[in-house]
């Protein structure tokens, strides 16, 4: 099968470019543009025609790509066309005509170039990342995924472990070999290592994962206080807005924003009450819960609000913004909110809601202090290293040669986990690792 | 005159393979025949005389808990006994024992000439009939024409069998035993994959000219483990081997001579196994070794040969008598034969399905060395699973399959058909995922309770197991029932935290350094069943935690791992699949998920397209 796909953006553009992927680039680029193939890897200007007949559809750049040298590793070419929507349609509507060719889903070139090992797991998630990049840290720090560097990071942990893994595998398998001995004991420097290393990794205040997904800011506050009008003030304010996408939970609205070039997602929730409505219950719950997520609370009150402190042993304070809102009503600011140093804003006549921002971007620069030094982008390698950091936590508890087994099991999974984080699972690495380093055979 | 005969399955072979796959499918109570080149060499130790070793000992247990002959005929004529790894744990443990080649043979030969629906003949199979893709039979040396349902072909190294010594190459399977030639040509035109594989011997050695005088010495066990779930004592005298080294003098004769051997010549083309160097390989790659170890192990108790394990070699034999002289206790060492490699064919087993069948032949398994294994025991687990399916197969019934989470006989197989070999094939502990659940003391009751279900399993193990069983479960019960608090524990000297929670009889056995004699102290009231059922106890007791961790991990592998991928997928439609990844599914034609994801090459992602296609075709056809 052969893919294609429109690869630039949608809209009227001076190019566009297609790119084709599989066994049948060659015929395609034959059938449309009815002469040889150019030469590889060299802009060459042809004519394009319609596929059954000679009609002519566009003049354009052909780039042929022989496999495996090229994204996917497969065939592939390029097409750079005039990019109206007319002929977009027109080649794409040939191209359709050709047998064994199809549209591509999203993502399927670099899941081929996946699958092809063209490119590995994280950074294949880097492209992934690159391509969404909305602020110029987010691109940042995509690119220093693809370059590798927290790839390289992974793998020489993993080879670490493995690499003592294989003197555990090696005793339990080759009993009467002439093999290092103390093993338990001699590993343990190595692994520490790499354990202190991840535990550091680990403590990272997620920056990664928040230039990635962006600064949580959650909205909090009893209910008819502005919290919703807030929102909207920031996501009409046109130089903040990159986009908005409403309703993703019946309860939870969200908006990307801008500020400062760094990225941040701003969340309106449910308004706090006492209440007996199972189904406003559940919708607090949810609030709270979005709160204890973000890295800052916006905690939104007006002069009138009464028996709101019952919810506050459940936020971490110190990480919110108090804001009385409705100061255009000319009246009195709650006494027991004093002690928080409150912002009284208006949302409705704009008062003094850039004190308010500069509040929050005191914020932003304390959490992306440090942003050279990232290696975590996504929960699931958070997940991952995790759970290894505590499998090395366990075998560093087995000490006697009872728990040789153990200790064994407790690296082993602890590889897995990383070998997960990277995309690599696979006994013959341990018994190929066995085989160079010992010299086996009874 | 010939007269036509008729057996439900035929097998080929008196080796190891052919030993188990014979008695599985007469155990299942379909008539059967063993076809082999003679008698007398049925159940024959090729190579060291030693059964069992980490991961191999783990199989015989499985075998045996099968009702398999090996761990039987193995207790029988073992004279070394040993458990390998005894102090490392439970899982890790590996039975093992050097074996009197000569009482193996007697033994499995009693064995097999006396067994239930069993006929075994001596009469070289030298044709096989087909009707297009299906064997119909054979037809013997003598001229018989003998018709069968299912074959079993277990022909070890015998297809097309090379030996080297030096540079002398004789066509052979076994030293001084003809290979199987006529049936390889036969099996070529159905374009079989055939690769090649080398493995080699070292010299047999002349006890009597060996001076033991200074040489290590390496005891049996006093306490000997058994292979069989079902011995209870040994009777052969056990004997120690004796260890000795090689050195620096032995490395340089060897480096000076490496053009003469024949791995090193060129002459050899087979992939030789990574664990199993010969010594003019160990020599090279790891030439900072100063000296390797060499196991004198005796073949028999009666016997004079000595297989010196470690020196596996293929130089010519007058550099061999050079090497060992110049060993310590070996300086008059006479060779009673010269080692040597041997190059054969093997099938591809990315060919067979998981029962060992063909998918290229109906009712032809193949089980064994032919498929690019190595060891008695990977042989003989084969066998077992083909000759259960063989016979399964006649009685309509459902194939019998044991995944990777289930046994070592799983995880091999699993292997052998989805990821090939590359090297011949060895069990490792490593290999198994869920390692500290594949236990060999457990081995029975992981897997005689499925034999049960199929009826494979006679008389004397069905009550030795259901009472092993019975006991067990009443003992659970009632360490599960009593309780003691932190505080009275600490009196009988075991420290848990004081909390005030008081703990089960069990929860106490988990603790460290606590045995069931303890638990006894605690509680005089418990019942004493056997030695065995306190071992099983203490041991589920060891792995607490891990043991219920890898559980859940087993079920959820076993939810996707079960998947069945429907026969007719048509792997050409499927989008974003690259065609490397196509045509190994296509030639692969995985059966579930979990198999799938285990074929060389194979990434999630692609196995993940594959599941979605699944998925949504059922949803399809529901709609």
């Amino acid at each position: 099968m052969t893919i294609y796909a429109l690869s630039s953006g949608a809209g009227l553009s001076g190019i566009a470019v297609i790119r084709i992927s599989g066994s049948e680039t060659e015929k395609v680029i034959l059938t449309l543009t009815k002469k040889v193939l150019p030469t590889p890897r060299v802009a060459t200007l042809r004519k394009i025609f319609s596929c059954k007949s000679n009609d002519l559809i566009d003049e354009g750049i052909i780039i042929w790509f022989p496999g495996p040298n090229s994204y996917t590793g497969e065939d592939m070419a390029e097409f750079h066309i005039h990019g109206s929507k007319a002929v977009i349609q027109a080649i794409l509507d040939n191209l359709s005509k050709i047998e064994n060719c199809r549209l591509a889903e999203a993502g399927e070139f670099t899941k081929t170039a996946l699958y092809n090992e063209k490119i590995n797991l994280l950074k294949a998630e880097g492209i992934g990342d690159l391509i969404a990049s909305e602020t110029e840290i987010q691109r940042k720090q995509a690119l220093k995924i693809i370059s590798g560097k927290n790839s390289y990071k992974f793998n020489s942990w993993r080879e670490i472990l493995l690499k003592n893994l294989a003197n555990f595998e090696a005793k339990i398998d080759f009993p009467d070999e002439d093999l290092p001995i103390d093993i338990l004991k001699n590993t343990k420097k190595d692994i520490d290592v790499v354990r202190s290393e991840i535990k550091k990794t680990l403590n990272d205040s997620k920056v990664g994962e928040r230039i990635r997904e962006g600064f949580k800011i959650a909205i909090l506050g009893p209910t008819n206080v502005g919290k919703s009008s807030l929102l909207n003030y920031f996501s009409n304010r046109e130089v903040a807005i990159v986009s908005e996408i409403a309703g993703t939970t019946r309860d939870v609205i969200e908006v990307h924003l801008n500020i400062d070039g760094f990225p941040v997602v701003m969340f309106d929730t449910a308004g706090i009450r006492k209440s007996e409505d199972e189904i406003e219950k559940k919708g607090i719950k949810l609030a709270l819960k979005k709160a204890q997520d973000a890295d800052l609370n916006i905690l939104v009150f007006e002069p009138k609000s009464v028996d709101f402190s019952h919810f506050f042993k459940d936020l971490d304070l110190k990480k919110s913004i108090f804001v009385v809102n409705k100061s255009d009503l000319d009246l009195k600011k709650p006494e027991e909110l004093e002690q928080y140093n409150p912002i009284s804003i208006s949302v409705k006549n704009e008062i003094n809601i850039d004190q308010l921002i500069s509040q929050i971007k005191k914020n932003l620069k304390i959490k992306f202090v440090n942003i050279e030094d990232t290696t975590i982008t996504r929960e699931r390698h958070r997940q991952q290293l995790m759970q290894c950091a505590s499998y090395l936590d366990d075998f560093f508890k087995k000490e006697s040669e009872n728990d040789f087994d153990k200790a064994a099991e407790d690296l082993r999974l602890a590889t897995r986990h990383l070998g997960m984080l990277v995309g690599k699972v696979d006994v013959e690495e341990i018994l190929g690792s066995i085989f160079n380093d010992f010299c086996i055979g009874k | 005159m010939t007269k036509d005969v008729f057996f439900d399955v035929v097998v080929i072979g008196g080796g190891h393979a052919g030993c188990e796959a014979a008695a599985a499918s007469a155990r299942l109570g379909v008539s059967t025949a063993l076809y082999t080149h003679k008698i007398e060499t049925i159940g024959e130790m090729s190579c060291n005389p030693a059964i069992g070793g980490l991961g191999k000992g783990h199989l015989v247990r499985e075998i045996d808990a099968l009702d398999g002959v090996m761990g039987e005929v193995a207790d029988k004529s073992g004279i070394q006994f040993r458990l390998l790894n005894r102090s490392r744990g439970p899982a890790v443990r590996g039975p093992r024992t050097q074996s009197d080649r000569s009482l193996y043979k007697k033994y499995m030969q009693r064995k097999l000439l006396n067994y239930c629906n069993l006929s075994v003949f001596s009469d070289p199979v030298i044709e096989f009939i087909f009707y297009k893709n299906v064997v119909k039979g054979i037809i013997t040396q003598s001229g018989k024409k003998i018709s069968c349902n299912k074959l079993i072909l277990t022909t070890g190294t015998f297809l097309n069998g090379l030996i080297h010594i030096g540079e002398n190459k004789t066509p052979a399977g076994r030293f001084n035993e003809k290979p199987t030639t006529g049936l390889s040509e036969q099996l070529e035109k159905f374009n079989f994959s055939i690769g090649r594989l080398k493995t080699g011997t070292p010299p047999r050695l002349d006890r009597d000219t060996i001076n033991f005088a200074n040489l290590e010495e390496q005891h049996a066990d006093v306490d000997p483990y058994f292979f069989s779930f079902l011995t209870d004592k040994i009777t052969n005298a056990q004997v120690s081997c004796r260890m000795t080294y090689t050195n620096e003098k032995v490395h340089s004769i060897i480096s000076k001579n490496i053009k003469l051997s024949a791995i090193y010549s060129g002459d050899i083309k087979g992939i030789g196994p990574r664990y199993c160097p010969s010594i003019e390989d160990k020599v090279i790659k790891f030439s900072d070794k100063k000296r390797h170890q060499i196991f004198l192990e005796p073949e028999g108790l009666n016997d004079r040969t000595v297989y010196p394990n470690g020196i596996s070699t293929s130089l010519p034999a007058e550099i061999q008598a050079e090497i060992c002289n110049n060993i310590t206790g070996l300086e008059n060492v006479k060779i009673l034969r010269p080692g040597y490699a041997i190059e054969y064919d093997y099938v591809d087993p990315r060919e067979l399905f998981l029962t060992l069948e063909t998918k290229k032949i109906k009712n032809l398994f193949l089980a064994g060395q032919i498929n690019g294994t190595t060891g008695y025991e990977e042989a003989a687990a084969q066998g077992l699973i083909a000759g259960i399916n063989a016979a399964q197969s006649i009685k309509k019934s459902e194939p019998f399959i044991l995944d990777r989470s289930e046994a070592y006989i799983g995880v091999m197989i699993d292997d052998l058909v989805t990821k090939g070999v590359a090297e011949p094939y060895r069990m490792f502990t490593s290999r198994a995922e869920y390692r500290l659940s594949l236990r060999a003391d457990n081995a029975d009751l992981r897997l005689t309770q499925k034999g049960i279900d199929i009826g494979l399993i006679t008389d004397q193990r069905l009550k030795i197991y259901i009472e092993k069983f019975n006991s067990l479960e009443k003992m659970t019960k009632i360490l599960t029932n009593l309780n003691i608090s932190p505080s009275k524990v600490e009196k009988f000297g075991v420290n848990i935290a004081k909390d005030g929670i008081s703990r089960n009889a069990e929860q106490i056995l988990s603790q460290k350094d606590v045995k069931m004699s303890k638990i006894r102290e605690i509680w005089p009231e418990i019942p004493f069943k056997s030695k065995e059922i306190d071992e099983q106890l203490e041991i589920k007791a060891h792995y607490r935690g891990y043991l219920n961790k890898q559980k859940a991990d087993i079920l959820a592998f076993k939810k996707d791992e079960n998947l069945k991928i429907p026969e007719g997928v048509n792997y050409d439609i499927l989008s974003g699949l690259s065609n490397e990844v196509k045509s190994k599914f296509k030639k692969i034609r995985p059966k579930t998920m979990g198999q799938a994801l285990r074929i060389d090459g194979i990434t999630p992602a692609a196995v993940y397209i594959l599941l979605s296609h699944v998925k949504r075709k059922s949803i399809k056809n529901i709609a």
